[in-house]
């Protein structure tokens, strides 16, 4: 899988349109960044084209050719990693890479990362919060799926956590296309190749921070990302 | 990796199982094959339901992990059930 096109999306809760003209392109090699508002239906989206909720109207294509997202999960198609942690807390963290990839391949990459060798005999609820964000991503970084939304991976994280997360995430690209929304807007700028912000329902290509603040997203310009001036 | 879910599910219908099986036998065994494991799915929902994109990623949506649930609990409990209801 090489590019994913959303052309079109139309969802409404009751009388309120939530998503009406969203569109964007996403690449192998790159990772999207999607920026809004709380409630601005980011993570309705994201959960559309996964395929865990219905739409009104839904139109892409996945590597030229009709995307349904009714039929995602079982084509395995376009894997997500939710915000808040997927994992059973009460399983060892072997215990699960041995149930999720039941391939000694797929296990052996996982299992011999420094970082997870460290915590393997540990339950999965023992972890810190990187820990197991870090987990979660390694765990997805070997399924065959060929584009990855992550759903807010920075939250509640501590700097180097977060850092951990920017270099994974760098490194799965190489890959796979990826799709990332956050609200750490600093960490998601500087490694995204193509950033798109959702404002009443519609998409917007960000091409420098001050489109962001014209958005209303943000209130000032920042330092020290790739955006900034 | 299906197991995990089943066993996790099973062991809400196992609870109210067993209570509604101190009242009636026939009544216990019954509701752990048809309503248990419904309740079982609610209360599974209630307290995991974010584990469901650990099954999803891997491929398995929640039609298949339902009807495991009916497949295995429903042909061992309702003949059962229906044995007690009519040796006494």
């Amino acid at each position: 899988m090489t590019k994913f096109e959303m052309l079109q999306v139309e969802k409404n809760f009751g009388t309120k349109t939530v998503l009406k003209n969203i569109n964007f392109e996403c690449r192998k090699g790159e990772i999207l960044g999607i920026f809004g508002r709380n409630g601005c239906g980011k993570s309705t989206l994201l959960k559309i084209i996964f395929g865990v909720l219905q739409y009104d109207s839904f139109e892409a294509l996945l590597d030229n050719e009709k995307y349904e997202p009714c039929l995602n999960i079982e084509k395995q198609q376009i894997a997500y990693m939710p915000q808040h942690n997927m994992l059973p807390p009460n399983m060892k963290v072997r215990d699960i890479v041995s149930m999720f990839y039941p391939n000694p391949y797929n296990q052996d990459r996982i299992l011999y990362n420094p970082k997870i060798a460290s915590y393997d005999s540990l339950k999965f609820g023992q972890l810190s919060g990187g820990e197991k964000k870090y987990f979660e991503i390694i765990l997805m970084s070997q399924l065959p799926h060929g584009l990855i939304i992550f759903d807010e991976p920075f939250s509640m994280l501590d700097p180097i956590e977060q850092e951990w997360i920017s270099d994974l995430l760098q490194k799965l690209k190489k890959d796979k296309m990826i799709i990332i929304t956050d609200h750490y807007y600093r960490n998601v700028l500087n490694i995204t190749d193509q950033n798109l912000l959702i404002n009443n329902g519609m998409s917007q290509k960000i091409n420098k921070v001050e489109e962001l603040i014209q958005g209303e997203y943000i209130k000032s310009t920042l330092p020290n990302t790739r955006y900034s001036q | 990796m299906i197991f995990k879910y089943y066993i996790d599910v099973t062991k809400f219908n196992l609870c109210f199982s067993i209570i509604v099986g101190t009242i009636s036998p026939f009544g216990g065994f019954m509701t752990f094959g048809t309503i248990g494991n419904l309740i079982g799915i609610f209360c599974y929902n209630m307290f995991y339901n974010e584990q469901y994109y650990f099954y999803y990623n891997r491929g398995i949506n929640k039609k298949r992990l339902y009807s495991v649930l009916f497949k295995v609990n429903s042909p061992i409990a309702i003949p059962i059930a229906l044995f007690i209801f009519f040796e006494s």
